[in-house]
Parts: C-alpha cells; structure tokens; sequence
C-alpha cells in the first residue's frame, strides 16, 4: 500500500473538516474527490502529503507512519514520491518556466532517488504548451500558463503519488481536457493520483469516486 | 542550486531587493564615515603627539589663534614678533633645543605647481631646526631647496618649482604627521624672509610700519626641553619674566585637545551604535515584511521536498547577498565622502586628521561589508526562522509570492 489514512481527525479551532477518515492508496490508484467548497478536499490532499499534521489518528507512506519521520525524512520523502499541486499557484518566481522545472528535478535528485521523468524537459513543455514560454518568469504568463507551469514541474519530477487540487483551474476547456488526459496517461503508466475536483465529468475518470462529506469519504452513498 | 536561487531572487526581483539595499548601504555608510573620521581623528592625534618634537611654543602676542590651532591644524597668520623677543628670558640650561620658524604665506589650491590643496610656506632655521629635521634625508639645506609636506601630491623630489618668482628644488619629501606639516612646504627661514621683503607690500605686512628689520622678524619659536623639565613649570617661569609674546605648554594644549577629541569620538562612537541600532530596526521591518510575502514560496519550497535548512539557507542567502551589496555601496560611499566630511569638520573645529590610504580605502569597504552581513544576520534571523518554522501547510496559503 502506498499511502493510507487510518481513522484521521484534523480540526481546527472553530471546524473539524475531517473526522476519524479512512483511506487506502494503492499504485496505480485513480481516485477523486468531489464535495462542497470548505468540506476539507484540499485538508484531505496536505494531510496525505505530509503537509499538515493530523490531530488524530496515523498517516502511512510506504507503511511508515508519519508521526514516526522527523522533519528532514518527511521532506525527503515529499520530494522523492509526492507531487502536490495546489489550488493556488505555486511557482518559484525569480526562476523562468524551465528553470522551475529543473529546480524541482534537482531537489528530487538531492533526495537521493533519481526518479525524474525520463521524457525530458523539452517533452514536458511540448505537452503543456510551454516550450514557447520556457525562458519567461511566472509574472509573464498567464493564469492558464502558470497552472500547466505548475502540472510541469510536478510532472518533470516523476513522483509515485500524485496529490492534485483542482487542477484545471484556470484552465480553458482544450487545455482542461489535455491535463485530463495526462491524468489519464500518468495513471496508466503506473502512478497514483488522488484529483479533487468539483467537475464531475472530470471525476468520473477515476477508478474509485468519493465524496467529502461530514468529514468522512462516501463512496457511492456509503461510508468508507 | 540554492546558491543560484538566492542570486536570482536578487537580480530579477530588484525591486523587492531595493528597500533592503538601500537601508542597508545607508546604515553602512553613515556607520562606516563615522568610525573613519572618528578613527582618523585619532590616529592624526597620535601621529602628531609623536612627530611633534616641541615641548613649548612661544608665538607672537598679537597671534589670535589658540594654542590647538598651532598645534595641529597649523592655520596660519601672517603674525610676527622680533627674533629678540626672548632674549634673556629663557633658562637656558632647561632647553635641549631651540628652532625659530617664519610663516611666509599660505597659497591657494592649483596657485601653483598643481597641487589639489592650499598650502602653506613656511621658513625653517637649517642650523638649529629640529621638527622637521627627523622626517627627512637631507643633510644641508641649501638656499634653494625645498622640503615638502606628504599632501602635496604632485611636489615629487629632484622637480623645480617656481614659487613666488623664486626657483626652488624639491629635495625630499616629508613623511605623514596627520598635521599642518603635510600641507606645508619648507624652505630656508633667510628665503623666506627675502621673498617676504620682495613680494609683500605694506598693507600685508604692516610689520615695516612699526620700523622692525625683516631679517629679525619670526613667526614662533620651537622649544624642547631637557627631559626632566616640566613643560608647565617652564612656561610659568618664562611668563613671570615678563616675555614680550605669548608662550604655551604644547604638552597641556595636547592634553586638553586629546581630551577633547576623546569626547568627540565617545559621542561619534555613540552615534555610530544609534546608527546601527536603527539599521537593525529598519533592516528587520524589511525582513518581516520581505520574508512575509514570500512565505507562500517557502511553503511551496517546502511542499517539494526541500528541507528547513535548505530553505533557511536559501533565504539567508538571499538576505546576504542584498546585505552585502548594501554594504558594498555604503562602504565605497563612505570612502569616497571622508574627504569632504573631513574638510567640512575642519573647517568648524581644530583637528588632526590622518588621510586614508588605499589600503586603507578597501579594509573601510571590507568592513562596511561585514558590518552589512552582521546587521543583516541580526536583522533578518527571527523573520527567516518564523517563516521557515510554518507548516508547509500553512505557509502555501500565506504571502503573496
């Protein structure tokens, strides 16, 4: 099992958005979330990340609980098998588009597992629709831009888990549709991805569909 | 990698680097101007107490200047008194030796031999003189050689000056005092008296009304004593002869004045800190507010892996790269206006300053560089650590960038 979530609670001090919440991550899973804004998709995607501490219960990556990592072995960790994409953008800004490519593959490789995406930098920026817009600073590109920027430098690192948070904001329907089918690609090609999503097409992609509801995942109506 | 992150975080992000620069080259500048005046003050102070071989002056009675100003900013008067003026009123057997000095005339700036700087021309007995004597390699001074002070830059030796319409030899430089003596030039005291007789009309030098013989005339006379003379009691005893001119102690004047220059540099020294102190203050409002608006990129930092020490380093790099390019600006500023501080400074007080030599100059900038990465490291450490210590979490949702 790649990643688990056995009976997790986080609360925060006026709202509890999840609540003794389990869940299993297998390779190759494709799974998505789906819910109303604030029910906790995006605390559910930086819990499995490491990001967030949980007020209760455990986390698993590669069956080794978080609560058991110091700081440095979740961040290497973070680097080597998880790319998170969140919903607001994220991108180094003195460095061009490329550069925060080959930034994030160097942070991989300094954790020691140089896994980086065997299809190179020049493929990833074709696929995105960037190679035109390699050497420009994120302040230059669009909202659209800066989004597929990120999915690149997630992508470029080649991590086993795939954490995505509404990855087709701000994107228009011909470049949601090409990050969907990447989705798609990355899944067959053996990674796991755990995309939130409030698009229900989009959704209904993924093998296993879950709602957030009450602070726990409900597939199909029933409880996990 | 990191290294290269901080460089660009500087180079494409100017305008976030700017504020930190600027205060800092401020700080730095203000800081480092302060400690080379105050330390130049100190070390003119010195070098002139040393080089400075009199014990006791006696200068005319109609000289309105204090006995500071003979000492050691050397301002000049064109005030005589007959070389007579002491005879029989010195103990003789207290005195190692005696030097009378004749202060021609000061010339301005470019009047002569392109020289930068006013000087000042003052003639000097060859037989009897002993303050300058130690400070340079000639044997005999000739009629038409010249001595010159360190600050008379172009005056090299073997050159011919034409001065006043007399030709002179510049024969030896004279080393560095931190006094009048590196603004003067020195030429034989009968020289000097000659060109007085030949260049100066009546109403510069009213001394022909009073019918006294130009060859009589001195500006000062220099004294030292025998070792185990008090300078004060010996100034007592020529005053109670009732000598014709004013005498002083150089000694006491020495003391005061060093007195009062060690006063100057404790409130120079506690302006500094003040400086500082609100440098640090400054710098760290920056820093809060710098390390705010990245905080959503040290989240993201974070979230791909890099570890707390990486991104600390990356960010302290980044603060010492604008530090140190704020103390590279406002050590070479500071250099660069110590000598219009120090002409502005000389202008209202009496003082000693040693000049600052190329070496000199870069240490000054060195230093303006580490005192700008010490202020930033204080400065910067709490903001870098707070904003580093979040949650990736947290800090992803936070800042602006």
């Amino acid at each position: 099992m790649l990643c688990r979530l056995q009976n997790v609670t986080k609360a925060y001090e006026d709202i509890t958005p999840i609540e003794d919440l389990d869940l299993s991550v297998e390779e190759q899973d494709y799974i998505s979330v789906s819910g109303e804004s604030g029910a906790g998709k995006s605390t559910l995607l930086l819990l499995a990340g490491g990001m967030l501490t949980p007020s209760r219960g455990e986390i698993f990556f590669d069956g080794r609980p978080y609560s058991a990592m110091n700081d440095n072995q979740i961040s290497v960790m973070r680097s080597a098998h998880i790319g998170y994409i969140s919903q607001s953008i994220q991108l180094l800004q003195a460095l061009t588009v490329e550069e925060n490519i080959r930034f994030a593959q160097q942070v991989c490789r300094r954790s020691g597992f140089a896994n980086t995406n065997p299809a190179g930098v020049e493929e990833i920026l074709a696929r995105l629709g960037l190679t035109e817009k390699r050497d420009h600073l994120p302040r230059y590109l669009s909202g659209g831009q800066k989004r597929r920027a990120m999915i690149a430098v997630t992508w470029a690192r080649n991590p086993r888990l795939y954490l995505l948070d509404e990855p087709t904001n701000d994107l228009d329907e011909y470049w949601a549709e090409q990050v969907m089918e990447l989705c798609t690609d990355l899944h067959a090609s053996g990674k796991a991805l755990i995309l939130v999503t409030h698009n229900p097409q989009y959704a209904q992609r993924a093998e296993k569909r879950y709602r957030l509801q009450g602070g726990k995942l409900v597939e199909d109506g029933r409880a996990l | 990698m990191l290294w290269k992150l901080a460089i660009l975080n500087v180079s494409r992000r100017k305008g976030a680097a700017a504020n930190a620069v600027i205060v800092t080259a401020i700080a730095v500048l203000a800081a480092v101007l302060v400690s080379l005046l105050s330390m130049g003050i100190r070390s003119g102070l010195a070098i002139s107490a040393m080089r400075m071989g009199a014990d006791v002056i006696i200068y005319p009675k109609d000289a309105e200047i204090s006995d500071a100003e003979f000492l050691y900013s050397g301002i000049p008067q064109m005030v005589y008194m007959d070389a007579s003026v002491i005879d029989g009123k010195l103990p003789q057997q207290y005195i190692e030796h005696i030097t009378p000095q004749f202060f021609l005339k000061t010339l301005p700036a470019a009047s002569c031999c392109a020289t930068d700087e006013e000087f000042r021309i003052v003639g000097i007995d060859k037989e009897s003189d002993f303050i300058v004597a130690p400070w340079h390699n000639v044997e005999m001074l000739h009629a038409e050689d010249m001595l010159v002070g360190a600050h008379n830059g172009s005056l090299r030796p073997n050159i011919k000056v034409l001065l006043l319409g007399n030709t002179f030899k510049v024969v030896d430089k004279i080393a560095e005092t931190g006094s009048a003596i590196d603004q003067s030039v020195f030429i034989d005291i009968d020289e000097a008296r000659k060109i007085a007789a030949e260049r100066f009309t009546q109403d510069d030098f009213h001394y022909f009304e009073k019918g006294q013989h130009l060859d009589n005339l001195v500006t000062c006379y220099l004294i030292k004593l025998n070792d185990q003379i008090s300078p004060d009691d010996f100034v007592a005893a020529v005053k109670d002869t009732g000598i014709d001119a004013q005498i002083a102690s150089i000694s006491a004047a020495r003391s005061q004045l060093s007195d009062e220059l060690n006063d100057l540099a404790k409130i120079l020294f506690a302006f500094t800190a003040a400086i500082i102190l609100l440098g640090c203050l400054a710098l760290y409002a920056q820093y809060v507010n710098l390390t705010g608006k990245m905080q959503r990129e040290i989240g993201y930092m974070r979230s791909v892996g890099l570890r707390k020490r990486d991104v600390f380093f990356s960010v302290f790099l980044q603060v010492c790269l604008m530090g140190g390019i704020g103390g590279l600006i406002g050590g070479v500023l500071a250099v660069l206006l110590l000598n219009p501080a120090v002409r502005f400074l000389q202008e209202v007080l009496v003082l000693p300053v040693s000049r600052l030599g190329f070496g000199g100059a870069v240490l000054a900038v060195l230093s303006g560089v580490v005192l700008a990465l010490l202020i930033s490291l204080v400065s910067s450490l709490a903001p870098i650590v707070r904003s580093v210590g979040k949650d990736p979490a947290k800090a992803v949702t936070e800042g602006e960038y």
